[in-house]
């Protein structure tokens, strides 16, 4: 019998996007679980790769870093190079033929969506190099329960706002349904002329109900002490690290 | 050799063993492919086994006894199957089951000793005591020892002397009494805490020591549990309080925990 590997992993997680008129909102939970623990409460899932394309991503969490961080490399790149924006296309491009390269031995799920001079644009790629194009969708392991609040309540040409309360109780409902989604939710908004952050949100569910009874505290010689040695040294040179 | 490369005997016994051979060989290939790797074959083997989350926990004292488990139960570690499952069994006024692992396995053995404790009930006039039962069920596991129920069990209440036991399981029946214990997702989480709290075994000698009271044992649970939902994804929902008091009835508590 061979070894699982040992991978730090964003499996379980709820990522979603849904454009609207003219933008596009993407939106993921912060969650990152190594088997049934969580490794990280608050870990950032939504890349950016240029100043109007993001991505969201749920597989293996170093892939993701890696993968994003070579796709708003070159982007970055082709954009000095070229002395245009880049369109979303263009990152689906380097993303899925990277992928694509690796036979799927890269964990990397992405949702990649921006604004570009063609418009608003939202596409899914999937670690063996599928790619396709959506008007809304969600990924990871909460992707079932948010696609029925998209499902349900998605309409084309929403307002802003619309689209934004409608990406978020997606999420929640993918944190809520989910065992490996939760903590805290982040959201991009995309639009032409302006791109807005926000985030950490922490939904009323995610909020610790009670606090601990007790405190606590260890005072001074609650360990036992097995062995002491003690060093004499003479300063030679020392540093202020105080700022 | 006996046979040629035509494949006929010159004088050896059988002139087709060459034929059976490769027959046999056939055989065993057919049955036993070579590609079918012992990871292929390990992964196509049906599993009647399932695992539903969740943690329990229970604490002696010295007239009592109390039991935590969380109420959620879940498929494959991510899919939350319900929010208020129940992994605790009050099984008569002194002793309670706490069991996490397979819930299917969890509900027959649960259904074994209650039949068996009304069969005792019903020879002997009077409810088994918590020491009977917990041999009962050891016996009752080990019974099990090639097709197991596949449950963390762990058995508590007040014995005949009026203090509070707790007895430890595994599979198939391994029994032992303890002043605490934990099963399930979040039991290397409670463990820990528990052995550096009531167990004091990383305390100095000297350190000051609190007496395990209700209260305290209480508190603790409590915030096992919470501490556990914090990091443990299949633990969650609810904690399920059931504390047990020499000469006093049954008290059972429900308190929130994180849902996410």
């Amino acid at each position: 019998m061979g070894h699982k590997a040992p991978r730090l992993t964003s499996t379980g997680t709820t990522i979603v996007a849904a454009a609207y008129k003219g933008g596009l909102v993407m939106g993921a939970d912060s969650r990152a679980t190594a088997g049934n623990i969580i490794a990280d409460k608050h870990c950032e899932k939504v890349h950016k790769l240029t100043e109007s394309i993001y991505a969201c991503g749920a597989g293996t969490a170093a892939d993701l870093d890696q993968v994003t961080k070579m796709l708003s490399g070159n982007l970055r790149l082709l954009e000095l190079n070229t002395g245009r924006k880049a369109r979303v296309i263009t990152a689906l491009r380097q993303a899925k033929q990277h992928l694509f390269n690796y036979q799927g031995y890269i964990g990397a799920y992405l949702l990649i969506g921006g604004v570009d001079p063609t418009g608003p644009h939202l596409y899914m790629c999937s670690a063996n190099g599928t790619t396709m194009a959506f008007p809304y969708t969600a990924q990871g392991s909460g992707s079932y329960a948010a696609i029925t609040i998209l499902e349900r309540d998605f309409k084309p040409d929403m307002t802003k706002e619309e689209a934004e309360s409608l990406v978020q109780r997606a999420l929640e409902a993918g944190m809520h349904g989910d065992n490996a989604s939760g903590n805290s939710l982040n959201l991009v908004v995309i639009e032409p002329t302006a791109t807005v952050f926000k985030g950490p949100i922490i939904p009323d569910f995610c909020k610790r109900p009670e606090p601990n009874d007790l405190e606590y505290k260890f005072n001074k010689g609650s360990t036992k002490v097995l062995k002491q040695k003690a060093y004499k040294y003479d300063i030679v040179e020392s540093m202020d690290i105080s700022h | 050799m006996a046979c040629s490369f035509t494949g006929i005997a010159k004088n050896g016994p059988n002139p087709y063993s060459e034929m059976f051979a490769f027959k046999a060989a056939m055989k065993a290939a057919e049955a036993e492919p070579v590609w079918r790797t012992s990871r292929i074959i390990e992964r196509q083997r049906w599993n009647p086994y399932s695992f539903e989350g969740g943690s329990t926990c229970a604490i002696a004292g010295e007239n009592f006894a109390i039991l935590a488990s969380d109420t959620r139960l879940t498929q494959n570690d991510i899919n939350i199957l319900t929010r208020d499952g129940e992994k605790m069994h009050i099984l008569n006024d002194s002793i309670v089951l706490a069991t996490t692992g397979f819930y299917g396995d969890v509900l027959q053995l649960k259904k074994v000793l209650q039949s068996r404790l009304h069969k005792y009930r019903f020879d002997y006039r009077s409810d088994m005591s918590v020491d009977l039962c917990a041999e009962l069920l050891s016996r009752n596991l080990y019974y099990r020892r090639f097709f197991p129920y596949y449950t963390g069990a762990v058995l508590a209440g007040i014995d005949e002397h009026g203090k509070g036991a707790v007895f430890s399981y595994d599979p198939i029946g391994c029994i032992e009494r303890i002043a605490y214990s934990a099963s399930g997702n979040a039991e290397p989480m409670i463990i820990p805490f528990l052995d550096c709290q009531i167990g004091h075994v990383t305390l100095s000698d000297e350190a000051e020591k609190p007496p395990l009271t209700l209260e305290r044992a209480t508190s603790l649970m409590k915030d096992a549990f919470r501490s556990a939902a914090e990091r443990e994804i299949t633990t969650g929902d609810k904690i399920h309080l059931i504390i047990a008091e020499a000469g006093k009835p049954i008290v059972q508590k429900f308190l929130p925990l994180r849902e996410d």
